[in-house]
C-alpha cells in the first residue's frame, strides 16, 4: 500500500458516548463509562490511551474495533460508519481492517504458532474461497519480522510468554489492517518482553503505516508515542501530540 | 489448514471434554436404539414362536365336527393343489384336563392331539428340531408301545413338570365326549358320564417344550401343555373311528408368497374342498323314503335338527334344480290330553308340524272321507289311533304337554291347547314314519319300556297299548300342527326344522331309482355348494399368515421402551448438551477471538455446532454398540425379572441393522437438536463478554421476558391439554401423558428461574447466612444450573410417576365396586357344564355334593355361571395381536348384581339405572352391545367406546359387536362380555356354561375351590382366587412400571452425574474466589457445606419440579380410577435421592477443596 494511500485512511470518532445497565439496587441505572468522545486520526498515526483502571480505555478500543456498540454518538473508518453495516459485512469489515492484539495473546492452544498467525485469513478464504498461499507466504515473513521464524510449528504452550504475544502482534497484522489496536499488550509481560513487544509494535507499525491505538498502563510504552491521551471521567484528553 | 482440521485439532485437543459430550450421545443412542432393538426382538422372538409352534402347517381346517380322514387325501390329490401342496396331514386336535392316576395332580388347558406320522412330518425338517423321536434318534415318536392295555401318551416337559409325572406313569385324560345330537337340545345326553369321556393313558416318552413339544394353532406365547396320542386310539376312544377333525396343509411356497398368490391358494384350496366335500362330512344325509314315501327325499342331519342355513341353503337348493321342499318340525309331546277330560291322555306321542299343501298328493285323507280344512295355527289333526284313545273328536280341544328348553339348557314342561280340526287316516302323511328321524335310545328298543331317552321320563305310565302302537306303528306321529305353530313352540337356537321333505318325482317314478336318484345327488350337490361352511368350522385358514401377522404384536415393544426410555434419553442428551456447554464456555475466550477476528457468527456457530455433531456421531457409533448390550440386556430381564409382562422365556436378542441405522441417526439428531441451543446462545454473546469468559448474553430484563413466555406458552398448553383430557375422559391416553409431563418441566423450570430472579436472598450475616449465600450462588450461572435441576427434575418425574401408579393388588378387596366385582373364585371348565351349578338340582345331576358340610357350604356359596366362546385372549398376558376375542355370555343375574366399576359408556346411563343394562341395548343396524375391560380395549383392541369389531358367528355369517361401557381393571381382562340372550343368538352351538363367577362364605374360598374342583375333575374344573387374577394381570402393569422404574433410576444416575458435573465445575471456576474466602477466615467445612447447600438448593429445586409435574399429570388418571395417590412410597423414595445426591454433593465439594490455599489463589482458570 503506497504511503499516500496510508496517509488517506481516517478515523474518526464523533460525540461518542456509552452507557451501560446495571440491575443493581431497586429499578436499576446506567453507569456512562464514555462521554463526548472525539478523535480523529489518519493513516501512519500511533496514539497511547492511558488512564486508570475502569476509565473506559479498553471500552473505547473494543468500540473503536467495533467489537461493541456506542450509545450514542458515530464512529467512521475511511469514511465508513461500521455499524451501520449488517453482521456479516461487520465482521467481513472487521476481519480486512481491523488487528487487534489482547493482553491476554489469545491463541488458539490446538494450533501452531503459523496455523494461528494464518487464522484470520481463513474468515477470508470463506467468502473468496482463495487457496491461501498468499498469506501463508505473508505469515512467514511477519514471523521472520518478530524473530519466530524458527518456531513456525511449535505450540503456543511451548513459547515463552514474550513469544505468544509477539506470534499475537503477528496474526493481528496478516490481513494488513488499517487500524491495530492494541489492548494492554504488555501488560502480562515482565519489563525485558514488554520493551521488546513495544519496539516491535513500533517498528511494524512504521512499516505499515495504518492507524495505531494502544491501550495501555505503562507509562513507559506510552511515552514512546507521539500522540497521548487519558480518559478522565469519561472524557478523553490528549496529552500530547494533538 | 482446513476448517475440518481445525474442527477435529480442537475436538482432539479438548479431548477429555469431548469424551465426556461422547459418552453422554453414546448412552442416548444406546437407550433410544436400545428400545428399537428390545421391539425387534420381541416382534422376532413371536415370529420365531409361530414358526416353531406350527411347524410345517401353512393352512389349517378346525371343524365343530368330525369328518371323513380321508378327505384330506381327496384334497392333496385335487389337481389344482398337487403343484403347490409340500405335505397333508389329518389329526385329532382337542382340548382337554388330565389328571395323574395315582397323585391326583391336574392340569388343565391342555392340548390333546391325535397323531399319526403324517402329523410328524410336519416337523421333520429340522425347522422345530428333530422331532424322529421326543429326542431319540432312529426311533418312533411314540418310542413303545404302552406296557398295559391303555393307549400311550407322549407328553412335554412343561406338562410333566405341572402333574410331576413320569414315563411309565398313569395319566387319566378327560375330554369333552363327542356328540352330534346338540346336547343342550330335548335330545341332548347331559349327565357326567355321557359329556365326558375319561381315558387312560400310560406315559411312554416325554419330549422337549420345543419344536413339536411347542405345538399350538393359538397364537398365543405361553407354553402350552401338551399330550400326543395315536390317533387311531383316540378315535376310537372318542367313537369316531375313520374320522379327524383337523385338517392340516403344508404348501411349497410356505407361508409368505405375495399377496395376491396367497389369496389365490387360499381360493383354490377353498374349491378344492368344496369339490370334495360329502353330505356326510357335515352330517347331512340326502336319502329316499320308504314305502308310499319312495319318491320323497329327505334331508336330515346327524344332528337330529337341520341349523337354520342348511335348511335355507337345501331349499334354496332345491328351488335351483327345479324342486320344492317342505319343511317338518317333530317333537315329542309329554302328554296329549283332552282338555275337558285329562284323565283320557296319551302319553309320549310323537307330533309333526308341517303345512300338508306343501307336502303334495300324499297328504292326509280324512278318515270319514270328508274334506279336510286348512290346519290353522291353533289347531290340531289327530291320528284316527289318537283321536280313538282320546275319544275326541272335531271341535274338541285338546292340551299338548312338552319340554321347552330353558335358558341354562334346562327342560321346563309347558303346555299348549289345539282345537281338534280333523281326524286322519294312517295312510300317506297321516301314517309316514319317515316324519320322524331315529332318536338313539329309542329307535330300535324293542318295546317303550326300553327306552333309554335323553329326557326324563315316567316309563310307568306307558300302557300296553301304547306298546301295541309301538309294535305297529314306531314313532310314526299321533298328532300334525301346521308348520308355524310347531315353530312358535319349539323352536330353538339350534333350528327350527328336523327334515326337509322333497318331492323328486311323481306317483309312477317310486320305481324308477337312478332318476330319483339322480335328483337327490343333484340336490345334494347344490346344497353343499349353498351352506356357510365357516358355521361347521369347514374352511380353511391360512394359519400360518395369519399367526406372523399376528405375531406383529398387540403391544407395540419398540414404543413401549421408547415410551419408558424417553426421559432417560431426555436426561442422557440433556447431559451430553450440559457437558458440552461446559466445554463451550470453558473456550469462551477462544470463540471471542473468532468473532473479534472477523469470523461472522454464522460460521462460529456452524463450526461449534458441526464439533456438537461429530461428538454426537463418535457417540451413536459407540452407542449403537451399547444398542445392543441394552437390547441384550433388557431381553434378558424380561426372560427373568419382568418374566410377568411377557410370559415366555423364548424370547431372543434380533438386531437389525436398519434399526440400529435408524436410532444412530434419530440420536445424533436428539443430541444436536439439545447442543444447539446452547451454539446459538454462545455464538450471540458480544465477543468482548466471551473474550472476558462471559457467556451470558441478555441483559436482565431481555432474560426475564424470555422465561415468561417460556413459561406461558409452555404452561398454558399444558394445563389446557390436561383439561381437554379430564373433559374428554382421555386421562390414560400416554400420548397427553408425554406431552403434557415435558411441558410441565419445562415450564417449571422457567417459572423457578423467574422466581431465583425475583429473590432478594443476599449474602448478608446472620441466621441462615449460609443459605442465603447458598442460594445466590446457585443464581449465578443460571442456564448450567437450570440444566442440572431439570436432569433431577426429569429422574425424578419418572420415578414420582411409577410410585404414583404402583399398587399392590394382592391387597385388593371384595368389594363389589373392585376389579373382582365382589367374587372371591372365578372358574372355567375344559368340558362346558349341561346342568347348572347354581341350583341344587343342577349341583345334584353334576355330582356335586349336596349334603354334609361341602354340601351345604356350596349351597351357601353364590355360583353365577356364563357361557364363553373360545377365542383369543384380549389380557396383557397375550403379546400376540388378538383378532377374534374369546366372548363370555352374561346372565341377567350377573347384570343385576351392579357390580365392578364402570370407567366409561358410550351414552349416559340414567341415574339408578345400572350401565350394565346397556348389553340390553339395540342398534337399528343389528350390532350387539359388548362391554369390556378398559384397559384390554385400549391397549389390546384399540376398540374406542362405540367402535365396533366384527367377529364371525355360528351361524355362517358374522356378528358386530359394539363396546358400549368399559369397566376398570377387572378380572374380564381376557374377553369381552355380551348378553347372554344374544350370545345365544349369535353362537347357538356352543352349549353349555364354562365360566364361573362364585361367591363364597368369608374364609371358605380354598375349600369351595377344592370341592368344586374335586367334583368336576372330569370336566377340567379349576377355580382361582380372584385376586390371584387380578394379581397376574397387573404383574404386567406393575412390572411395567418396574422397568419404568429402573429407567427412571438409571435417569436418576444421570441427573446425579450432571449435578455432580456441575458442582465440580463451579467449584473449580471458583477455586481462587473460595480460597479468598479461605484466606479470609472461612473453614473449609464451612465452604464445603456452602457448596453443598447451593447444589442442594438445585437438587430440591429439582425434587420438587419433578416431583409437582409428575402429580399434575397424573392425579386426574388416579382419580378417575378410584385410587389414591400412595404418599409413603413416593415420600421415602424422595428421600433416598436427597439423602443420596447431598451425599454425592459432600464429597465432591470436599475434594474439590483439597486444593492448598496459596495455589488455589493463583489459580488461572
Amino acid at each position: 500500500m503506497s504511503a499516500s494511500h496510508r496517509e488517506s485512511v481516517t478515523l474518526s470518532v464523533t460525540n461518542l458516548a456509552k452507557r451501560f445497565e446495571t440491575t443493581g439496587g431497586r429499578g436499576g441505572h446506567a453507569v456512562e463509562v464514555l462521554a463526548d468522545v472525539d478523535l480523529a486520526m489518519h493513516g501512519g498515526e500511533a496514539l497511547a490511551i492511558t488512564g486508570p483502571s475502569g476509565s473506559g480505555k479498553s471500552t473505547l478500543l473494543h468500540i473503536v474495533g467495533t467489537l461493541d456498540r456506542p450509545s450514542a454518538g458515530r464512529v467512521a473508518i475511511d469514511g465508513t460508519d461500521p455499524f451501520a453495516l449488517s453482521e456479516p459485512e461487520l465482521a467481513r469489515f472487521r476481519n480486512q481492517a481491523i488487528g487487534f492484539v489482547f493482553q491476554d495473546h489469545y491463541l488458539l492452544p490446538h494450533l501452531s504458532v503459523l496455523e494461528n498467525v494464518l487464522l484470520p485469513t481463513l474468515a477470508a478464504r470463506e467468502e473468496s474461497r482463495g487457496d491461501g498461499a498468499d498469506g501463508d507466504a505473508r505469515a512467514r515473513t511477519l514471523l521472520d519480522r518478530v524473530g519466530l521464524g524458527h518456531r513456525l510449528t511449535h505450540r503456543p504452550a511451548e513459547l515463552s510468554g514474550g513469544e505468544r504475544q509477539r506470534a499475537a502482534v503477528a496474526r493481528a497484522l496478516i490481513n494488513q489492517p488499517r487500524l491495530l489496536l492494541c489492548d494492554e499488550p504488555t501488560g502480562s509481560l515482565d519489563h525485558d518482553n514488554a520493551q521488546a513487544v513495544g519496539d516491535l509494535l513500533a517498528e511494524l507499525h512504521a512499516q505499515s503505516q495504518a492507524i495505531l491505538i494502544v491501550v495501555t498502563h505503562s507509562d513507559e510504552l506510552a511515552q514512546r508515542f507521539e500522540r497521548r491521551a487519558s480518559i478522565i471521567e469519561g472524557h478523553l484528553r490528549e496529552v500530547a501530540g494533538a | 489448514m482446513s476448517r475440518s482440521t481445525s474442527i477435529l485439532r480442537a475436538l482432539w485437543h479438548h479431548r477429555w471434554t469431548s469424551l465426556a459430550v461422547a459418552a453422554g450421545a453414546a448412552t442416548a443412542t444406546a437407550v433410544l436404539t436400545g428400545a428399537l432393538v428390545v421391539g425387534d426382538s420381541v416382534r422376532g422372538s413371536l415370529r420365531d414362536l409361530t414358526l416353531e409352534r406350527l411347524g410345517g402347517i401353512d393352512h389349517a381346517l378346525i371343524g365343530q365336527r368330525f369328518v371323513r380322514q380321508e378327505l384330506i387325501d381327496e384334497i392333496a390329490a385335487d389337481a389344482s393343489l398337487t403343484p403347490h401342496l409340500d405335505h397333508a396331514a389329518p389329526a385329532i386336535l382337542l382340548r382337554g384336563s388330565i389328571e395323574h392316576a395315582e397323585l391326583h395332580t391336574r392340569a388343565s388347558d391342555v392340548g390333546v392331539q391325535g397323531i399319526d406320522e403324517r402329523f410328524l412330518a410336519l416337523f421333520a425338517d429340522g425347522e422345530a428340531g428333530d422331532v424322529s423321536a421326543g429326542g431319540v434318534p432312529g426311533s418312533s415318536f411314540f418310542p413303545t408301545e404302552s406296557t398295559g392295555p391303555f393307549p400311550p401318551v407322549v407328553i412335554n416337559e412343561s406338562l410333566r413338570n405341572a402333574l410331576g409325572a413320569s414315563v411309565g406313569d398313569a395319566l387319566l385324560l378327560h375330554l369333552k365326549r363327542w356328540t352330534e345330537v346338540p346336547r343342550g337340545s330335548l335330545l341332548g345326553r347331559k349327565e357326567t358320564n355321557e359329556v365326558v369321556e375319561s381315558t387312560r393313558l400310560e406315559i411312554v416318552s416325554v419330549i422337549p417344550d420345543a419344536g413339536i413339544g411347542r405345538f399350538g394353532l393359538d397364537a398365543n406365547q405361553a407354553q402350552p401343555l401338551l399330550a400326543f396320542v395315536p390317533r387311531d386310539r383316540l378315535a376310537r376312544a372318542l367313537d369316531q373311528e375313520g374320522a379327524v377333525n383337523a385338517l392340516l396343509l403344508s404348501t411349497r411356497d410356505g407361508a409368505s408368497p405375495d399377496e395376491n398368490g396367497a389369496e389365490t391358494l387360499a381360493n383354490e384350496i377353498d374349491q378344492a374342498l368344496t369339490r370334495h366335500l360329502a353330505p356326510a362330512d357335515l352330517g347331512l344325509s340326502f336319502h329316499r323314503g320308504t314305502g308310499e314315501a319312495a319318491a320323497v327325499g329327505l334331508v336330515e342331519s346327524d344332528e337330529l335338527i337341520l341349523r337354520p342355513a342348511v335348511a335355507e341353503a337345501a331349499t334354496e337348493a332345491a328351488q335351483q334344480v327345479g324342486l320344492e321342499a317342505a319343511p317338518v318340525l317333530a317333537y315329542l309331546a309329554n302328554t296329549i290330553a283332552r282338555a275337558d277330560d285329562p284323565s283320557r291322555e296319551i302319553p309320549y306321542a310323537t307330533v309333526a308340524a308341517l303345512d300338508p299343501a306343501q307336502q303334495g298328493a300324499s297328504g292326509f285323507t280324512a278318515a270319514d272321507g270328508s274334506a279336510l280344512p286348512v290346519l290353522e295355527d291353533d289347531q290340531i289333526f289327530l291320528g284316527t289311533w289318537a283321536a280313538e284313545d282320546l275319544g275326541a273328536a272335531v271341535g274338541d280341544t285338546v292340551r299338548m304337554d312338552y319340554f321347552e328348553v330353558g335358558p341354562r339348557e334346562e327342560l321346563i314342561e309347558t303346555s299348549a291347547t289345539f282345537e281338534v280340526a280333523g281326524v286322519v287316516a294312517m295312510t300317506g302323511l297321516g301314517g309316514d314314519e319317515t316324519l320322524v328321524q331315529e332318536v338313539p335310545g329309542i329307535a330300535g328298543t324293542e318295546n317303550m319300556a326300553d327306552w333309554d331317552p335323553p329326557f326324563p321320563v315316567e316309563l310307568g305310565r306307558v300302557r300296553p297299548k301304547d306298546e301295541t302302537y309301538w309294535d305297529d306303528w314306531r314313532d310314526t306321529p299321533k298328532a300334525f300342527v301346521s308348520f308355524a305353530a310347531g315353530r312358535k313352540l319349539w323352536e330353538t337356537r339350534w333350528g327350527n326344522t328336523t327334515s326337509l321333505r322333497v318331492r323328486i318325482g311323481g306317483s309312477g317314478d317310486a320305481q324308477n331309482d337312478s332318476r330319483l336318484d339322480g335328483q337327490l345327488d343333484a340336490l345334494a350337490t347344490a346344497t353343499l355348494d349353498a351352506i356357510p361352511r365357516e358355521s361347521f368350522g369347514l374352511v380353511f385358514r391360512p394359519i400360518k399368515a395369519d399367526g406372523l401377522k399376528a405375531s406383529a404384536g398387540a403391544t407395540d415393544f419398540s414404543g413401549l421402551f421408547l415410551g419408558f426410555s424417553i426421559f432417560l434419553i431426555i436426561s442422557a442428551a440433556l447431559l451430553a448438551a450440559l457437558l458440552f456447554r461446559l466445554g463451550v464456555e470453558q473456550r469462551a475466550g477462544e470463540i471471542g477471538l473468532q468473532l473479534a477476528l472477523g469470523f461472522p457468527r454464522k460460521t462460529v456457530s456452524r463450526q461449534l455446532l458441526k464439533e456438537g455433531t461429530i461428538l454426537a456421531a463418535l457417540g451413536a457409533v459407540v452407542g449403537v454398540i451399547g444398542a445392543v448390550g441394552y437390547g441384550a440386556g433388557v431381553i434378558h430381564l424380561l426372560r427373568t425379572w419382568w418374566l410377568p409382562a411377557v410370559g415366555t422365556t423364548s424370547l431372543a436378542l434380533h438386531v437389525v441393522p436398519l434399526t440400529l441405522v435408524i436410532g444412530a441417526v434419530a440420536s445424533i439428531l436428539v443430541v444436536v437438536l439439545s447442543i444447539v441451543r446452547s451454539v446459538r446462545r454462545v455464538a450471540s454473546v458480544a465477543p468482548t463478554a466471551l473474550l472476558r469468559r462471559v457467556v451470558t448474553t441478555e441483559s436482565g430484563t431481555q432474560g426475564t421476558t424470555r422465561l415468561r413466555w417460556t413459561a406461558l406458552l409452555t404452561l398454558a398448553p399444558a394445563l389446557g391439554l390436561l383439561i381437554f383430557a379430564i373433559a374428554t375422559d382421555r386421562t390414560r391416553e400416554p400420548a397427553l401423558f408425554f406431552a403434557i409431563g415435558p411441558l410441565l418441566l419445562i415450564g417449571g423450570l422457567a417459572g423457578l428461574a423467574l422466581l431465583a430472579e425475583r429473590s432478594t436472598a443476599a449474602a448478608r450475616a446472620g441466621a441462615g447466612a449460609m443459605t442465603r449465600l447458598g442460594a445466590s450462588n446457585a443464581r449465578r450461572n443460571r442456564g448450567r444450573s437450570l440444566l442440572a435441576a431439570g436432569l433431577v427434575a426429569t429422574a425424578t418425574f419418572m420415578i414420582v410417576t411409577v410410585a404414583a401408579f404402583q399398587h399392590d393388588y394382592s391387597q385388593e378387596t371384595l368389594d363389589r365396586s373392585s376389579g373382582s366385582g365382589g367374587f372371591a373364585l372365578v372358574a372355567e371348565s375344559e368340558v362346558p357344564l349341561l346342568y347348572d351349578p347354581s341350583t341344587d338340582d343342577g349341583r345334584f345331576a353334576l355330582g356335586l355334593p349336596t349334603s354334609g358340610d361341602d354340601g351345604e357350604l356350596l349351597a351357601d356359596s353364590g355360583i353365577i355361571p356364563c357361557r364363553l366362546l373360545p377365542g383369543d385372549d384380549t389380557s396383557c398376558l397375550n403379546l400376540y395381536r388378538p383378532t377374534e376375542p374369546r366372548i363370555l355370555g352374561v346372565p341377567p343375574e350377573l347384570v343385576s348384581r351392579e357390580a365392578f366399576r364402570f370407567v366409561k359408556t358410550f351414552e349416559p346411563v340414567p341415574d339408578g339405572v345400572s350401565p350394565w343394562t346397556l348389553l340390553d341395548r339395540t342398534f337399528d343396524d343389528g350390532a350387539v352391545p359388548a362391554i369390556g375391560d378398559a384397559n384390554s380395549m385400549q391397549y389390546i383392541l384399540k376398540l374406542p367406546l362405540g367402535g365396533d369389531l366384527i367377529v364371525p358367528d355360528q351361524r355362517g355369517g358374522s356378528v358386530t359387536l359394539r363396546l358400549v361401557g368399559t369397566l376398570a381393571t377387572s378380572i374380564f381382562q381376557s374377553e369381552m362380555l355380551i348378553a347372554g340372550e344374544r350370545f345365544v343368538e349369535h353362537f347357538p352351538q356352543q352349549e353349555g356354561l364354562s365360566y364361573f363367577l362364585i361367591d363364597t362364605p368369608a374364609d371358605q374360598e380354598s375349600r369351595v375351590s377344592e370341592a368344586l374342583e374335586a367334583g368336576l375333575a372330569p370336566y377340567g374344573f379349576d377355580a382361582v382366587p380372584t385376586r390371584e387374577k387380578l394379581a397376574a394381570f397387573h404383574a404386567v402393569q406393575n412390572t411395567y412400571l418396574s422397568t419404568f422404574r429402573t429407567l427412571g433410576g438409571l435417569g436418576l444416575l444421570l441427573g446425579t452425574l450432571g449435578l455432580a458435573v456441575v458442582l465440580l465445575r463451579n467449584v473449580i471456576e471458583r477455586r481462587s474466589e473460595l480460597a479468598a474466602m479461605r484466606a479470609f477466615g472461612f473453614q473449609k467445612g464451612w465452604l464445603t457445606r456452602l457448596v453443598v447447600v447451593e447444589n442442594g438448593i438445585l437438587l430440591l429445586c429439582g425434587l420438587a419440579l419433578g416431583t409437582v409435574a409428575a402429580l399434575v399429570t397424573v392425579l386426574p388418571q388416579l382419580l378417575a380410577e378410584g385410587s389414591h395417590v400412595p404418599w409413603s412410597p413416593i415420600a421415602s423414595t424422595l428421600g433416598i435421592i436427597l439423602i443420596v445426591g447431598l451425599t454425592v454433593c459432600a464429597a465432591m465439594a470436599a475434594g474439590a477443596l483439597r486444593t492448598p490455599l496459596l495455589e488455589a489463589l493463583k489459580a488461572d482458570r
